[in-house]
């Protein structure tokens, strides 16, 4: 549980959003029908329900966002949201969630290619790339930021 | 687009903490080491929080549990259902057959206008047999409508 809410944590980079997620993705996977639960592996299908009901968070975020925008006749506040943790968690949430979700599943938990593609919805060929992108840019971002290997500890 | 070619060693040494001297002239591969230095202290950072007020392992673990025995049991009653239902079956026949011997039996007698005594052995052996199989037909599909339909 603990490395899924990690994820989830680093996903949304909100405690409260990353239990509310769990709490459901736990309820999902215990409501499937267990012949079909059981044909797949654990942790996978735990990371891929958090990662789609993450997903389903931001999209739904994003519109009640643009709805209160078009209602609000004032200029809104569009300064970051906070995140929580220090300077390298705030330079990780600069990236898309796609991004994070890729850095995360590669990096943390070590997945081969081919097990994040059912979890991200993608070809496993576009992990390698998108993987490398995301690499790429989150480099980008902890350089600009002065936040190398030796500063990021 | 590519990864260096040492990527896989500098991301093994990296992870094992060790230094990598190519890493300090690949830039591929400096991006990787610093990638993999803010998600390990990302990663120890959200592992130190405290953990949620239930411990849904523990909560899925016995659910789980649950589910299992359910299961069991649900197949326990499923490969019993051919034997039930015999045994259900049989004992209304039984049942038929003493009811039907309370009430008299039949007289084994030729219908008014039978034409020969192979005609009225027929009608006797259909009236003998006519209590027990209604009986016995309406408690099988009383029994199989609880037993299958429902499932």
């Amino acid at each position: 549980m603990r490395p899924l809410r990690a994820y989830l944590l680093r996903l949304g980079g909100d405690a409260a959003v990353a239990d509310d997620v769990l709490q459901e993705t736990y309820i999902r996977y215990l409501g499937m029908e267990p012949a079909h639960r059981e044909r797949f592996p654990e942790r996978p299908l735990l990371f891929r329900i958090a990662t789609n009901l993450m997903y389903d968070h931001f999209r739904r975020k994003s519109r009640d966002e643009r709805a209160v925008r078009g209602l609000w006749p004032f200029r809104t506040d569009e300064r970051p949201r906070p995140v929580e943790g220090g300077d390298v968690a705030r330079a990780f949430a600069t990236l898309t969630e796609r991004e994070r979700s890729l850095l995360w599943l590669a990096y943390v938990e070590e997945w081969r290619h081919d097990e994040m593609a059912p979890c991200l919805g993608v070809r496993p060929a576009s992990v390698r790339v998108m993987l490398f992108r995301a690499k790429s840019a989150l480099a980008r971002v902890l350089r600009k930021r002065g936040l190398g290997p030796k500063e990021a500890s | 687009m590519k990864e260096c070619e040492r990527h896989g060693s500098t991301l093994a040494q990296a992870r094992a903490g060790q230094a990598d001297a190519h890493a300090a002239e690949c830039d591929r591969c400096r991006d990787t080491l610093a990638v993999v230095d803010a998600l390990a202290h990302l990663s120890a950072d959200a592992n130190r929080l405290p953990a949620p007020a239930a411990d849904a392992r523990v909560l899925f673990l016995r659910s789980r549990f649950v589910a299992r025995l359910q299961g069991e049991q649900r197949r326990a009653e499923r490969s019993e259902r051919p034997l039930v239902f015999a045994r259900v079956a049989a004992l209304a026949v039984m049942a038929g057959v003493i009811v039907w011997t309370l009430l008299g039996g039949t007289t084994v007698e030729a219908p008014a206008g039978a034409a020969s005594s192979a005609a009225s052995l027929l009608y006797a052996l259909s009236r003998l047999a006519l209590w027990p199989l209604v009986v016995g037909t309406l408690a099988a599909v009383a029994t199989a409508r609880f037993l299958w339909v429902e499932d």
